[in-house]
C-alpha cells in the first residue's frame, strides 16, 4: 500500500511538485479571466454593472463607437515603441563599444536610474517639462524658434514621449543582452567578403541581435498599449487610449460589461500578435 | 622570382597606450617584400605583432605612418572590403546565423553574382575543401576541423589575390593539424594564389612555408627560405627560436676568411663561421651556436680524426637520455654545456655513452656559427 503510493508519486513527480503553481495560477489568474470573459458578454444595469441577458452588444460597441480608440492607441504603442528601438538599438552599441568598464557600468546605471523614482512622480515631472512655461517652451522662445508656447501637453505627442521615457529601458537591456553576445570579429569577416557597412548591418549585425530587438519590442509594446497613467497625465482628450477606457468603464457608474470587453480584445490582441512572433521566430529557426 | 604581390615599406603600428600606459608599438618599421604565389610564414612568439601585420595588409588597421602596397598600388585609404584580399580568421568567425552554403555564398552575394552561378562556385569550393555534404548545417553543428575547412571555402570561393591566414591550424589537434598542413600546401600549389600565414609553430611554418619571417617585437629579424632560417640564423632569438641550438658565450681571439676563432674557456677554441655584415673584432665577447644533431660523440678508444673541415674537442658525458629516435647527451666542453643528438640507427641493450665517460665530439666546421646578439 505504501509502496504503492511512494511508486505513484514518483511517477507523478512533476505534476505533484507544480501544484501549488497551478493552484496559484487558477486561483489569481484563470478565474478572474473567466469572471471578465463571461462579464465581457452580460448586459449593463443602471449602477453601470453586469447582467443577464447575455449580449454580443458589448463587442458591438468596441468595435464601432470605440474603433477610433483602440486604432489610436495602436498607433501610439506603435509609434513609442519604433521611438525607443531608434534610441535603444544605438544606444546599445553606443554602450557596449564603450572601451572602459567603469564607463560602460555608468551607463548601464543610468539607463536603470529612473526605476529608482516613483512612476507617478516621474510623470508629473514630464508635465512640468512640457508644460507652457516649462523648460521646452522657455528655451524655444528663448531661442526665437516660437513665438508663443507650444502646447504639448495633452497631446498624443506628450503621450509618446512619456511612454518612451518610461519603457527605453525594457528596450535598451534585452537589445543590450543580444549586443553582448555579438562577435565583433563577424563585422571584419563580412568586410573582408565585401560587404559595406549597410551590408554588414543588415545580414550580419542585425540577425544576429534580433532576439534582442523582438524582446525589446514586445517588452515596451505590450505595456504601451495597455497603459492608462500616461495618458491620463498627459494625453487628456487627445492622447485617450484603451487602458483609459477600460478603467473609466470600471470605476465611478461606467460600464463594466464595455470594459471587460475592452479588455478581452486587448488581449485578444496582444496574444494573437505574440502567436505572429512565434510562429515567424520558430519557422526561422529551422 | 616573379612579381611583386604586398609589399610593407617601412610600416609602423601604433596603438595607444591605455591611461598611464605607454603607446604600443605592435609593428615597429617593418620592411616585407612578398612574391606572386609565394607560401609565406610569419613566425613569431606570441604578442610579437604577426596578427597585427596581417591586419594591416587586410585593411582592419590603418598603418601609423609608412605603406602598404598590393599589386603595385598604394592600399592608404583602401578599405578592406575593397581590398583584393580575403582572411582565414583565427578562430574562423563564420556567421552563426547561416548555414555553411550561405556562409561560402555570402562573399559572392556581395560580388553580385547571380544566385545560381554562387551557388555552383560555393558548391565547388566546399568540395575543393573536402566538405560536399554538410551545406545545410550551421556552424555550431559542426567541428573544428570542419569549421576550419568552412572558413576556408568561404575565403578561397572569392578568389582572392592574397589569402591571408592567421594561425588557421591553431585550434586543431595534432593529427588533423599535420594533415590540413599537407593539405593546405598542396591546395596553394595548385590554386597559385599567394598564401601569408601566421603561426607561432615553428614546425608548422617550415613543413609549408617557401619563405619565413620570422618577428620579435614588433621587428622582421630575419626573412629566408626554411633552410636559410635554420641553416644560417643571424640572431640569437633567430637560432634559438627555430629548433633546437647549443650557445657556447667566449672571447673571439682572431677572424680570418669570415671563420673568427673563438676561446671558449679552459684552453679550448673553435672556428666558427661569421655572418656577413657581423661586426665583432678580436676580443669582443660572442656566442657560437650548434645544433645539437649537427654533433657527433666518439669515444675515447678510437682514433682521434681531427682535419681542416672537422672539429674535435674533448669533453665528459653528463647525462645521456634515450629518447627512442635519438639519445639526447649532455656533454660538458671547457665550462660549456653542450647538447648532443644521436640517432638511434641500431640498437642494443648497453650501448651507447655512460655519464662520468671521456670523450670527443666533433662536427664539421661550417656548423658553428657566429650570432649577431
Ligand atoms: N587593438 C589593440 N590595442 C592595443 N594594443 C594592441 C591591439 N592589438 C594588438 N595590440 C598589442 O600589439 C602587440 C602585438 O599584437 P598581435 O595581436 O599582433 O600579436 P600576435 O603576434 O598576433 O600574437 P599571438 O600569437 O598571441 O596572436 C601586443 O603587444 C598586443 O598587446
Ligand atoms: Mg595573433
Amino acid at each position: 500500500m505504501v509502496a504503492g503510493l511512494k511508486r505513484a508519486l514518483r511517477k507523478h513527480n512533476a505534476f505533484i511538485l507544480s501544484l501549488p503553481a497551478l493552484f496559484w495560477l487558477l486561483v489569481f489568474f484563470i478565474t478572474p479571466l473567466l469572471l471578465v470573459l463571461v462579464l465581457s458578454f452580460m448586459s449593463r444595469d443602471i449602477t453601470g454593472r453586469g447582467t443577464l441577458p447575455f449580449t454580443f452588444e458589448q463587442y458591438e460597441r468596441v468595435f464601432t463607437t470605440f474603433r477610433p480608440v483602440f486604432v489610436s492607441s495602436i498607433n501610439i504603442a506603435l509609434i513609442s515603441t519604433v521611438v525607443c528601438l531608434l534610441i535603444g538599438y544605438p544606444l546599445a552599441f553606443y554602450i557596449k563599444t564603450r572601451r572602459s568598464d567603469a564607463v560602460r557600468n555608468l551607463a548601464l546605471f543610468l539607463v536603470i536610474l529612473p526605476f529608482w523614482t516613483n512612476f507617478l512622480v516621474r510623470t508629473y515631472a514630464w508635465r512640468v517639462i512640457l508644460g507652457q512655461s516649462g523648460p521646452v517652451n522657455t528655451t524655444l522662445l528663448s531661442l526665437g524658434l516660437v513665438d508663443e508656447p507650444v502646447i504639448f501637453l495633452n497631446t498624443q505627442f506628450a503621450v509618446i514621449v512619456g511612454m518612451v521615457y518610461t519603457f527605453l529601458p525594457f528596450m535598451v537591456l534585452p537589445i543590450y543582452a543580444s549586443v553582448e553576445r555579438f562577435d565583433f570579429r563577424q563585422v571584419e569577416a563580412a568586410r573582408d567578403l565585401g560587404a559595406n557597412d549597410w551590408h554588414t548591418f543588415w545580414r550580419v549585425v542585425l540577425p544576429q541581435t534580433m532576439p534582442g530587438v523582438v524582446a525589446g519590442c514586445i517588452l515596451v509594446f505590450i505595456p504601451a498599449i495597455g497603459a492608462f497613467i500616461t495618458p491620463d497625465l498627459l494625453g487628456g482628450r487627445d492622447g485617450f487610449m484603451i487602458g483609459n477606457l477600460i478603467t473609466r468603464q470600471y470605476k465611478g457608474t461606467g460600464n463594466v460589461p464595455l470594459g471587460a470587453a475592452a479588455s478581452m480584445v486587448l488581449m485578444g490582441a496582444v496574444m494573437l500578435s505574440l502567436l505572429v512572433y512565434i510562429r515567424f521566430t520558430a519557422r526561422q529557426e529551422r | 622570382m616573379s612579381d611583386v604581390k604586398v609589399q610593407l615599406v617601412k610600416t609602423v603600428k601604433e596603438f595607444p597606450g591605455r591611461r598611464g600606459e605607454d603607446a604600443v608599438r605592435a609593428v615597429d618599421s617593418i620592411n616585407l617584400t612578398i612574391y606572386d604565389g609565394e607560401f609565406f610564414a610569419l613566425l613569431g612568439p606570441s604578442g610579437c605583432g604577426k596578427t597585427t601585420t596581417l591586419r594591416l595588409i587586410a585593411g582592419f588597421e590603418q598603418p601609423t605612418s609608412g605603406d602598404v602596397i598590393i599589386d603595385g598600388e598604394q592600399m592608404a585609404g583602401v578599405p578592406a572590403f575593397h581590398r583584393p584580399v580575403n582572411t582565414v580568421f583565427q578562430d574562423y568567425a563564420l556567421f552563426p546565423h547561416m548555414t555553411v552554403m550561405q556562409n561560402v555564398m555570402f562573399g559572392l552575394k556581395m560580388a553580385g553574382v547571380d544566385r545560381r552561378e554562387a551557388e555552383r562556385r560555393a558548391a565547388s569550393a566546399l568540395e575543393l575543401v573536402g566538405l560536399p555534404n554538410i551545406r545545410k548545417r550551421r556552424p555550431r553543428e559542426l567541428s573544428g576541423g570542419q569549421q576550419q575547412r568552412v572558413a576556408l571555402a568561404r575565403a578561397l570561393v572569392k578568389k582572392p589575390s592574397v589569402l591571408l591566414l592567421d594561425e588557421p591550424l591553431g585550434a586543431l589537434d595534432l593529427k588533423l593539424r599535420r594533415r590540413m598542413q599537407i593539405e593546405l600546401k598542396a591546395m596553394q600549389a595548385e590554386l597559385g594564389i599567394t598564401f601569408i600565414f601566421v603561426t607561432h609553430d615553428q614546425e608548422e611554418a617550415m613543413t609549408m612555408a617557401n619563405r619565413i619571417a620570422v618577428m620579435d617585437q614588433g621587428h622582421i629579424l630575419q626573412i629566408g627560405r626554411p633552410d636559410e632560417i635554420y641553416e644560417t640564423p643571424r640572431t640569437r632569438f633567430v637560432a634559438d627560436f627555430i629548433g633546437e641550438t647549443n650557445f657556447l658565450q667566449g672571447r673571439l681571439l682572431h677572424t680570418e676568411d669570415r671563420v673568427g676563432v673563438v676561446d671558449i674557456g679552459d684552453d679550448v677554441s673553435i672556428p666558427a663561421i661569421m655572418p656577413e655584415r657581423h661586426a665583432a673584432r678580436a676580443g669582443d665577447d660572442v656566442t657560437v651556436a650548434i645544433r645539437p644533431e649537427r654533433i657527433a660523440i666518439q669515444g675515447m678508444d678510437v682514433p682521434a680524426s681531427a682535419d681542416d673541415s672537422r672539429v674535435m674537442v674533448r669533453g665528459r658525458v653528463t647525462e645521456a637520455y634515450y629518447i627512442g629516435t635519438d639519445t639526447r647527451y649532455v656533454v660538458r666542453v671547457a665550462s660549456a654545456s653542450l647538447t648532443v643528438r644521436v640517432q638511434n640507427t641500431d640498437y642494443q641493450r648497453g650501448m651507447g655513452f655512460k655519464p662520468q665517460q671521456a670523450v670527443y665530439v666533433l662536427w664539421e666546421k661550417h656548423n658553428a656559427r657566429l650570432l649577431v646578439d
